[in-house]
């Protein structure tokens, strides 16, 4: 896949703007507040009509304009794609066209091989496993179109059920009113366990052998699915899956009324890595834990070349954060994908280098919401 | 203040309407300001008649003038059926089709414990009481496709089941006459699951 053109009208700082892109690296320099990660929100817009950076969508339309609207062309599965997202502010309504037919929701959800690097992500295991769910969905839902749909599902079951159980609607209403969350706490929650637990293991696999080829002799990465269901996930059927599911309900049943919240389901799970079998979190380096991050960034990049489409590889203001070797392992990873588009600020050190060793094909240069190119 | 304080109360009570914003506020004032005085006193008398006349029907709490709407007093109705609908606009949807003909429930919303909307709420002891009149032998429940309807339509199953009615839900799936190919993904998978045998 790879992004070809962009059109930007009142998106963020951008006023209005018109950039061709060829497939390769896309460097995009400029100094800090001018618009280089805007334009990389953009991208991703584009695709998923949905901030990378959590931005509210008010917060994606330029100040004091009444929407923002988006357009671009693609190249993915063979053919060139016109996709289009539009956001009025006031109706808070947005529209998303694919080669000019409306459709639903983010359409192109489970079928754009497109992977983001941002500074937040290099302390993956350092944070709490909220943000680590965060990371899991947020990348889950790239790859299968169903899975948000049941991540919104499933939280609004949550939010329901934790009121019901705050207010204590149980006892008001007989021992039926827990069950019609359950039930479809069950339904959802374990599709999401089983999507989560697939995609972890595809990840995991891939990015235990990145990190070996990057130390070897080194210790060995493993990266697990910590769910609260002692199963072996990636064999069992989904009603397996439902019937575990609903045990431990039942089991935590009084307690959850006691405590007066849901203490069960995959709202609680985490994503662990281990460097010989030892927490990462808790016995690696700093050092050792953003490579370990990287391997999984770029076991993200192979998975999709599996699935036979070379991704689009976005980095936000990664190198910056990162010294000479862990930079060096992140160049490493831009052979795998397809279309590359990374931010660097006028200052950064690295780029005569960076540009000596790539052969750099196309560098932006950003200034108060413009984007020029530099020859 | 830039208006008279007429105006500016005009635009505010509009602006509790849903989906009247600001703007819209402001430009429906300004038609109603337009318009003759006697369609205006029309107007309002029909906003305060129909609040003070229409009330809900005592059976099924759809929206009438009389003690019993229409179609609860309508004797040639099946009344061993009965259909229960989260608002009144949704009878209208299912009027429309002429494919029903039972009677109606109307709960006014489904369960939402955020919204503190609970069984008492949706007057689900009213249809209790009714459905122990021992007539009705099938109830199908019509809320909406979502978390909270679905939640409404398993409590009610739950509730029901044991007093030896049958319970059924809505189908849902594809819309007829569409094609396949612009199914979005959840309406598919959905669909699938409610698969029925075809019978020669």
């Amino acid at each position: 896949m790879f992004i070809k053109e962009l059109h930007l009208l009142n998106f963020r700082n951008y006023e209005r703007e018109e950039l061709q892109f060829e497939p390769g690296i896309c460097v995009i320099r400029g100094d800090n507040g001018q618009g280089k990660s805007n334009l990389l929100e953009a991208i991703y817009c584009l695709c998923f009509a949905r901030s990378f950076r959590n931005y509210k969508e008010n917060d994606l339309v330029r100040w004091d304009t009444p929407y923002y609207y988006l357009r671009g062309t693609i190249f993915l599965q063979q053919r060139f794609y016109k996709l289009e997202v539009g956001y009025e502010a006031q109706k808070k309504r947005k529209v998303i066209k694919i080669d000019g037919k409306v459709v639903k929701r983010a359409g192109l959800e489970g079928r754009c091989p497109l992977v983001c690097f941002v500074p937040e992500d290099l302390e993956l295991i350092r944070r709490g496993p909220e943000e680590r769910r965060r990371f899991l969905d947020r990348e889950i839902s790239q790859l299968y179109p169903l899975y948000g749909d049941w991540l919104s599902r499933y939280n609004r079951v949550v939010y329901q059920k934790n009121r019901a159980l705050k207010e204590n609607w149980h006892s008001a209403h007989s021992g039926e009113f827990l069950k019609v969350w359950n039930k479809q706490l069950i339904y959802f929650g374990s599709r999401i366990i089983k999507q989560r637990a697939h995609a972890v293991a595809a990840w995991g696999k891939l990015a235990a052998r990145n990190y070996s080829l990057l130390f070897n002799k080194g210790p060995r990465l493993q990266i697990k699915y910590v769910t609260f269901l002692n199963k072996d996930l990636l064999a069992a059927q989904p009603e397996e899956i439902e019937a575990a599911f609903k045990a431990r309900l039942a089991a935590a049943a009084a307690e959850e009324l006691q405590r007066g919240f849901s203490l069960v389901g995959p709202h609680r799970d985490d994503l662990s890595f281990l460097l010989d079998e030892r927490e990462a979190r808790r016995y690696a380096s700093h050092g050792q834990q953003r490579s370990a991050v990287i391997a999984l960034k770029a076991a993200q990049l192979q998975h999709y070349n599996q699935q036979k489409e070379k991704p689009v590889f976005i980095l936000d203001d990664v190198f910056s954060e990162l010294d000479a070797q862990r930079r060096q392992e992140c160049f490493n990873l831009f052979k795998d994908a397809g279309q590359v588009f990374l931010t660097m600020t006028k200052k950064e050190a690295g780029f005569a280098t960076f540009r000596q060793q790539f052969a750099v094909p196309s560098v932006f240069h950003v200034q108060r919401g413009r984007a020029r190119r530099e020859e | 203040m830039l208006f008279s304080p007429a105006l500016t109360k005009l635009v505010e009570s509009l602006r509790r309407l849903p989906g009247i914003g600001p703007k819209t506020a402001l430009r429906l004032t300004f038609f109603i300001l337009s318009m003759r005085s006697g369609e205006v006193e029309e107007m309002a008398k029909a906003l305060v008649e129909a609040r003070q006349k229409v009330k809900q029907c005592s059976r099924c709490r759809n929206l009438t003038e009389e003690e019993l709407c229409p179609i609860c007093q309508d004797s040639r109705r099946d009344s061993a059926l009965l259909c229960i609908v989260q608002e009144p606009r949704d009878i209208l949807v299912i009027e429309k089709t002429g494919q029903f003909r039972g009677l109606y429930f109307v709960l006014h919303g489904a369960l939402s414990p955020v919204e503190g909307l609970g069984p008492d709420e949706l007057k689900i002891p009213l249809l209790l009481q009714r459905l122990k009149e021992g007539v009705i032998e099938e109830v199908i429940v019509a809320t909406n496709p979502n978390v909270e309807g679905d939640a409404t339509a398993y409590y009610l199953a739950g509730l029901l089941k044991p007093l030896g009615i049958r319970v059924t839900r809505i189908g849902f799936g594809l819309p007829v006459g569409g094609d396949l190919e612009y199914a979005d993904e959840l309406t598919m998978a959905r669909a699938l699951e409610a698969r029925r045998e075809i019978t020669s």
